[in-house]
């Protein structure tokens, strides 16, 4: 055993077993007996999912889940955590993971900062736990939720959806998109010290305060929109407050 | 076995090659077995810098190519016992060498030396792939400039992406008078938008220049502001815990921490 082939997560959810499918399966079996064997009972009564790189077929992964309940393992299928990948150097493709929600759009989560020239394309709702640079792009079919710093570009309701939002932590972006309506920040820089959300009002994009009760005062403003990109920039919209 | 460090920025002109020169002067001045390896094929400047130019017989290509045996294209420093340089090509292009060439190049240099040091070319194509194949470890260096530190988030990421450990940073030619009067990004803005750990700050020095232009890496001389920064960042290369010199607080607050030997 060079390298392992397993790594064992502990998430809120439950364990996640991460499962190098590239490798023998003898090889992944014997290495995941040894690894509750190691372990001594200690993760027994836990919930567990087995997460491999690419599918296994259902025997190999009823043979898996068999080992895991033999050492006390209990399995469920809906634990999830930030996948650890790297994006790839310019595009992100991105199948799994992903969890359904109620509006039954599937949902990405991942962390980590997204960096200039790195994207995420993905048709359902994003969840991003960290930064997103300048130079690098979200695109979702859903909503755009981001954990961190929104200096890049977020296209929201990329299929059309108008009632998608973009909520960041901190909402600095380069440029905004939802539904194909697209504007960009305005000239003048400001840092609001809070989190905010971007929708869709009419055919233009109004920035709130994600938790208005807090702060009240501020009325919302808007983007400047970019009627048909990159045809024209347009000057600074009128502001609603 | 040795380490191979690959000293990478994305934009051109920030310093990589200085910075490769000057580290791996540091390093073996500290007593180190250094090779440093020049992957700019068709641009090589790396000979220059060192005032090796006119001792290169074979380069890299020769050796990948077989025409000789790696310990022909070595070349020896004029100072250092130590130091070693396996220059670039200069008549081929970035194409003239492959991924898993440089994997073999860099396992059998690191096998000779404690310190493998890649010069690596700007840009993301082919010459920063072959660069970073063989190396574990990553430099970025940038300016403090905003085109300079989009293309540092950009490379980063590339690295990342390449699963290799967290590259660690050095900000090049930082002006502090400039800084002061806030018309230059500072440390902190930079650390802020790349989120990777800085190991060294490296001041604006003219002697840069006349060191470069005599061949002689600016690390050896005691006067010179960068080579002192150099020095510092070779220890902390080695592992040591050398503070931050803080050029952003002015000059005689930094002569003040020289006397008392933090610098």
């Amino acid at each position: 055993m060079a390298q392992d082939c397993i790594t064992i997560k502990g998430t809120r959810g439950g364990l996640l077993i991460l499962l190098d499918a590239s490798r023998d399966f003898n090889e992944i079996k014997a290495n995941l007996a040894a690894k509750f064997a190691a372990a001594r009972g200690f993760f027994r009564g836990a919930a567990f999912a087995l997460v491999p790189t690419s599918p296994l077929n259902s025997q190999e992964t009823a043979e898996l889940e068999a080992i895991c309940r033999e050492h006390g393992l209990v399995p469920r299928n809906d634990i999830t955590l930030p996948s650890r990948r790297r994006p790839g150097g310019n595009q992100a493709a991105y199948q799994e993971p992903s969890t359904s929600t109620g509006t039954g759009l599937p949902t990405l989560l991942d962390e980590g900062n997204l960096r200039n020239g790195q994207e995420i394309n993905y048709p359902g709702h994003v969840m991003w736990l960290g930064d997103v640079h300048q130079g690098a792009t979200i695109k979702a079919g859903g909503n755009i939720l981001i954990m961190g710093t929104l200096k890049g570009i977020a296209h929201a309701g990329r299929q059309g959806d108008r009632s998608a939002a973009i909520v960041a932590y901190r909402l600095e972006p380069e440029q905004l998109g939802i539904a194909g309506i697209i504007a960009r920040s305005p000239e003048q820089k400001t840092r609001h010290p809070y989190p905010e959300i971007a929708r869709l009002v009419g055919t233009r994009i109004v920035i709130e305060p994600y938790l208005r009760s807090k702060n009240s005062r501020d009325e919302g403003y808007l983007y400047s929109s970019i009627p048909d990109p990159p045809a024209a920039w347009h000057k600074l919209g009128p502001s609603l407050g | 076995m040795g380490e191979v460090i690959v000293i990478t920025s994305g934009k051109g002109g920030v310093g990589k090659t200085t910075t490769t020169a000057n580290l791996g002067t540091g390093l073996a001045s500290l007593g180190k077995k250094v090779v440093l390896v020049d992957t700019d094929i068709g641009l090589r400047n790396l000979d220059v810098v060192m005032g090796l130019e006119n001792r290169i017989v074979y380069d890299l290509i020769d050796v990948v190519e077989g025409r000789c045996r790696l310990k022909q294209a070595l070349i020896k420093d004029k100072r250092l016992e130590n130091l070693y340089l396996l220059p670039a090509n200069q008549t081929r292009d970035k194409t003239a060498v492959s991924r898993q060439q440089m994997i073999d190049l860099t396992s059998q240099l690191r096998e000779e030396f404690e310190f493998v040091l890649i010069d690596c070319p700007a840009g993301i194509e082919m010459g920063f792939k072959n660069a970073i194949a063989g190396a574990e470890k990553a430099l970025v260096v940038t300016t403090p400039e905003v085109a300079a530190v989009r293309d540092a988030d950009r490379i980063i990421g590339l690295l990342e992406a390449a699963e290799m450990e967290p590259p660690r940073l050095i900000i090049n030619r930082l002006r502090p008078e400039m800084v002061r009067k806030g018309d230059m990004m500072d440390i902190e803005d930079m650390l802020e938008i790349l989120a990777i750990d800085l190991i060294g700050v490296v001041p604006e020095d003219q002697y840069i220049v006349i060191s470069t232009n005599r061949g002689e890496p600016a690390i050896l001389d005691k006067h010179s502001r960068a080579g002192q920064a150099y020095r510092n960042i070779s220890r902390r290369l080695l592992g040591e815990e050398i503070p931050f010199i803080n050029w952003e607080a002015g000059s005689f607050m930094s002569r003040i921490k020289k006397l008392m030997g933090l610098g």
